[in-house]
């Protein structure tokens, strides 16, 4: 059984032009010690989907239709008491900018006991003290540092006091929703090392969330390319990266500068995202498509195969 | 269906260009219930104000000031003759009402706006020329802020006698300018950090250019805002000085109803008398409370109702 | 190559220190070194790349050109004339010869003017054609950047645009003067990849139109190999390495352009890829300030030598400099 089975999730936020359908029709599974990575422009749904999981959506957001399983159990039909026995204690989050989430006038060793603390009432405050050391250490962070307030932590040690505190509880899935967006590439390439080593160690499943393909690239084991709210591609790394089907795939890789190779003119991809109150019928790239004909917008969208494990939502695949 | 709309949309964009962002603002204040409230309540108080010189034109004995029931010389219940009775001279009380109202829009508003208007540039100078303008100016507000008004427009009317009712308007609005140039020149101070300013001044826009087309129009709706909360505060001081017989003798304003009333003594005897004044100074102050409120909605998108879900 | 001999931009020995206030707990305040003693040369019509970490001094150097900052020390040169000395007309003209596009499009246009009257302004300011003739260079602009047509967006409020349309026109009021040199500072660090490659394609294009002098700052050195023909590797105030782009990264010098490199994510040719391990883990202890900035964390790093005295850069080939002894003295590092 897999560790999290998302089947046919649609999320949608109320607002002042109508109702904003965000994400439609996504399914996809993580077995357990998986990495699976989401990339796509911004504003194409990713953030909602890890909010969905941890059943954090704003007021105004709602799952309109499917089922997020996990372990085997319906997270969506859980009260909200069992729910918080999941969020942090099973599933830990990373949140956007989570740099900017530590308390300023708490010392960072503080508050992660603290959510040791809340999860695991059992267990002391002097062994608690203990886990938090052993997680500095792995997250490299020198214990002289652990009883600094925020404030006097850079970018980088910050981010990785927030992987400490996601990792404090020994979740069985984190979600990070771009954990290293605002950091340097030294650091995020430190910082991307030490979570694919933590995640393999104590065997937890990931899913990373970035708009950045590069280093989905890197850390993940599966993909899946968003577009407006769609899956339109998924499937292992090497397979949707080496041998994408999916335009928009395409064209997302070739609007992207690279250190290597020829230096050939990028080619962006034209025109704006579709709204998403009045999503337009049939493939919602279509209007961008370079191979986009009409008959992409009659025809009903549906997966179509690569090879194993490997799908793409394009009628002309 | 949607295109329709859309169309429609940058239509008006084009053909009003400058009314476009008070559209918005406007779509947005009529959702706020208070401010709805607020603004019925305020549109009731300004006909009670322009209909003040109705009274008196019907016949001399409804004039606030001077006219007297000849029939009637002291204070009495409301009647046919007189709606909401008369006061202990037996002048007529609805039409001293009107009257007031019109003196608190008067005293209401134009301290208002001169205090807003002195805030509003003090506060943009000094945070915007920073350095020793700027402590120079926020020391005085400082001084003048810990000052309390009534005291200062109590002892300078017992010092000069009686005070004009356009005196007593610029006393307040001298006094009630710092709040406001505080917040104008925090909100410039941050304005100034932010790169169209640069932008500006890197296409060699002059500081008099960058205050007037980058400064202002995003100081101006704060300063709007607290134009309704500086009214409230306005009719409020001049009520109360004319409660304690510091007010203009020559104007009828609702403190100098109330002072009228205490003062000869029908506090207790004479509720149709006591009460109208009483509920339109809380009612005139509340209504442009809520007036700002809701502007305070408009302003800050944060504040917004998104529409709940289910 | 006769560019080569006068440098549209010259900047000379430039120095910056920012001093941060002092509070009532903290005592007196610190002094923070943005830049130290930097020279640079820029030739026109060249897209020069500026490339370093998050404090680098990147935008200290596009802020001292512009001269919305003063430099402690040392001086700039456009087209031979020193700008801190210009005053008045002169410094109005100059204005109109250098813009800069800032880094945040949600910050760069006032919220409360609307399209056409962003990129009208400097039009105004420099009293230039009357209502209508500045209608059309407007729009022109604006059609030069891919706002088109121009009349769906000239009176929309920056509120209603995406953040890729609002750099855009952030590049139109840039551009619209028809300037000679344009400082991009970080123009897509906040816009997606497909959006960038629009934003990169137009700055092209640019250059290739009218032959302005592009100074491309970014934190991408992928971005910078994209567009600039020159690249110069910045380390907390400090030039390390400069040269053709290809060629600094094919074949890096410099130890800390190595470690830049080695840690940029690179996908589709996981086998292929060299790492130059020039980072050390943690920072060295007992660092003088003396020693070459990248000291504390060069792996390859001699304490006799890199840690007593600052390395200068030096020209290896007419067109590349570094800053490092190992890469001098032809060391294989
Ligand atoms: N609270 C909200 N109310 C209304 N709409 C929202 C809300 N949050 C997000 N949206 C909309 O939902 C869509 C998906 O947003 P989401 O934050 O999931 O995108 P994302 O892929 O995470 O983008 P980014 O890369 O910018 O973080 C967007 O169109 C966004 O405008
Ligand atoms: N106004 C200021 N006052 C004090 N220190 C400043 C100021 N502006 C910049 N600094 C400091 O100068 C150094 C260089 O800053 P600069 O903004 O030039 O870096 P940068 O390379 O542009 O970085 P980024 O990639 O984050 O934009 C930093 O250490 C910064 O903290
Ligand atoms: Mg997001
Ligand atoms: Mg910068």
């Amino acid at each position: 059984m897999a560790l999290l089975e998302v089947e046919n999730l649609s999320i949608g936020y109320n607002t002042k032009g109508g109702y904003l359908k965000a994400v439609e029709g996504v399914s996809f599974a993580l077995e357990e010690g998986q990495s699976l990575g989401f990339v796509g422009e911004s504003g194409c749904g990713k953030t909602t989907i890890g909010m969905a999981l941890m059943r954090l959506l704003p007021p105004n957001g709602s799952v309109s239709q499917g089922r997020i399983l996990f372990e085997g159990k319906d997270l969506l039909e859980m009260s909200e008491r069992e729910m918080r026995q999941i969020r942090w204690g099973k599933i830990a989050m990373i949140f956007q900018a989570a740099m900017n989430a530590l308390n300023p006038v708490q010392r960072v060793v503080d508050q992660i006991v603290e959510a040791i603390l809340t999860h695991s009432p059992t267990l002391g405050k002097r062994e608690a003290i203990q886990q938090v050391e052993d997680l500095f250490q792995t997250v490299g962070i020198p214990h002289e540092r652990m009883r600094d307030y925020p404030h006097q932590y850079s970018g980088g040690m910050k981010q990785r006091a927030i992987i400490a505190m996601a990792l404090a509880c020994r979740p069985k899935l984190i979600i990070a929703d771009e954990p290293t967006t605002a950091l340097d590439v030294i650091v995020q390439d430190q910082i991307l090392k030490e979570t694919k080593y933590l995640q393999r160690e104590f065997n937890i499943g990931m899913i990373f969330i970035s708009h950045d393909i590069s280093i989905v690239a890197d850390v993940c084991h599966d993909i899946g390319v968003m577009y407006a709210g769609q899956l339109v591609e998924y499937g292992p790394t090497e397979d949707v990266f080496d041998s994408p089907v999916h335009p928009y795939t395409k064209a997302l890789l070739s609007s992207y500068p690279t250190l290597t190779g020829e230096k050939s003119l990028l080619q962006p991809i034209p025109g704006e995202t579709p709204n998403l109150i009045y999503p337009p019928d049939g493939c919602r790239f279509c209007d961008r498509c370079p191979g986009g004909s009409p008959s992409c917008k009659e025809a009903i969208q549906a997966w179509v195969d690569v090879s194993p494990g490997h799908k793409s939502l394009c009628y002309h695949c | 269906m949607k295109a329709n709309k859309l169309d429609s949309d940058s239509d008006i964009q084009r053909r009003f260009r400058w009314t476009g962002p008070f559209l918005e603002g406007w779509s947005i204040f009529k959702q706020s219930l208070l401010g709805r409230i607020g603004l019925t309540l305020l549109i009731l108080f300004a006909v009670m104000a322009l209909c003040s010189f109705i009274p008196p034109w019907i016949d001399p004995m409804y004039n606030p000031m001077t006219g007297v029931d000849p029939d009637i010389s002291t204070t009495t219940g409301p009647s046919w003759r007189h709606w909401l009775g008369t006061d202990f001279m037996g002048r007529d009380i609805l039409s001293q009402l009107m009257a007031g109202a019109r003196v608190a829009f008067m005293v209401g508003v134009s301290a208002a706006v001169m205090s807003v208007f002195l805030g509003t540039s003090i506060g943009m100078a000094a945070g915007y020329m920073g350095g020793f303008v700027d402590t120079l100016l926020m020391r005085l507000a400082e001084m003048i802020m810990v000052m309390p008004t009534l005291l200062v427009v109590l002892i300078l009317s017992s010092v000069f006698g009686q005070l004009n009712i356009w005196t007593i308007v610029v006393i307040i609005a001298l006094f009630r300018w710092p709040g406001v140039s505080r917040i104008i020149r925090g909100q410039t101070l941050s304005l100034k950090q932010r790169s169209f300013v640069e932008a500006a001044k890197v296409a060699g826009a002059s500081h008099v250019g960058i205050i007037i087309r980058h400064i202002l129009p995003n100081v101006l709706p704060l300063a709007f805002l607290f134009m309704t909360f500086r009214v409230t505060s306005a009719i409020i001081i001049e009520a109360a000085l004319a409660f304690l017989g510091f007010g203009d003798p020559s104007t009828v304003s609702w403190g100098m109803m109330l002072q009228w009333v205490w003062k000869t003594g029908h506090m207790f005897t004479a509720p149709y008398w006591l009460l109208p004044p009483g509920i339109c100074i809380s009612l005139i102050t509340l209504s442009f409370y809520m007036l700002g409120r809701a502007m305070d909605e408009v302003l800050d998108p944060r504040l917004r109702k998104e529409d709940q879900a289910g | 190559m006769d560019n080569q001999a006068n440098p549209i931009l010259r900047i000379e020995d430039i120095s910056k220190v920012y001093k941060t206030k002092g509070s009532f707990f903290k005592g007196r305040g610190t002094e923070v070194i943005a830049l130290n003693r930097i020279y640079l040369k820029i030739y026109k019509g060249e897209i020069f790349g500026l490339v370093g970490e998050s404090g680098s001094g990147k935008t200290t150097v596009g802020r001292l050109i512009v001269s919305l900052e003063k430099s402690n020390q040392g001086r700039i040169f456009l087209d031979g004339v020193e700008i801190a000395e210009l005053k008045g007309r002169e410094l109005k003209n100059f204005r109109r010869k250098v813009q800069m596009i800032f880094q945040d499009p949600y910050q760069s246009l006032n919220p409360q003017r609307s399209v056409y009257d962003a990129i009208s302004e400097p039009l105004g300011v420099h009293k230039i054609g009357n209502a209508a003739t500045r209608q059309e260079l407007v729009e022109e602009a604006m059609k030069s950047v891919g706002l088109s047509p121009p009349e769906d967006f000239l009176h929309s409020y920056p509120h209603r645009l995406s953040g890729g349309q609002r750099q855009r026109v952030a590049i139109a009021r840039a551009m619209v003067l028809n300037p000679q040199f344009v400082i991009a500072d970080e123009p897509t660090s906040m816009l997606d990849a497909s959006i960038s490659a629009q934003i990169f394609n137009i700055l092209l294009e640019m250059r290739e139109k009218s032959g302005v002098t592009i100074l491309f700052i970014t934190h991408s050195l992928a971005a910078a190999r994209y567009l600039c023909g020159r690249i110069a590797v910045m380390y907390r105030g400090n030039l390390m390495e400069i040269g053709p782009g290809e060629e600094i990264i094919r074949s890096p010098r410099h130890p800390y352009t190595q470690a830049l490199i080695d840690a940029i994510p690179k996908f589709g040719q996981r086998g292929e890829v060299k790492r130059y391990g020039t980072l050390l883990g943690a920072e060295r202890e007992g660092t003088n300030g003396l020693c070459c900035p990248f000291f504390p964390r060069c792996k390859v790093a001699h304490e006799t030598r890199c840690g007593k005295e600052r390395p200068h850069l030096k020209e290896l080939s007419p067109s590349h400099s570094v800053a490092c002894y190992y890469a001098e003295e032809g060391f294989e590092v």
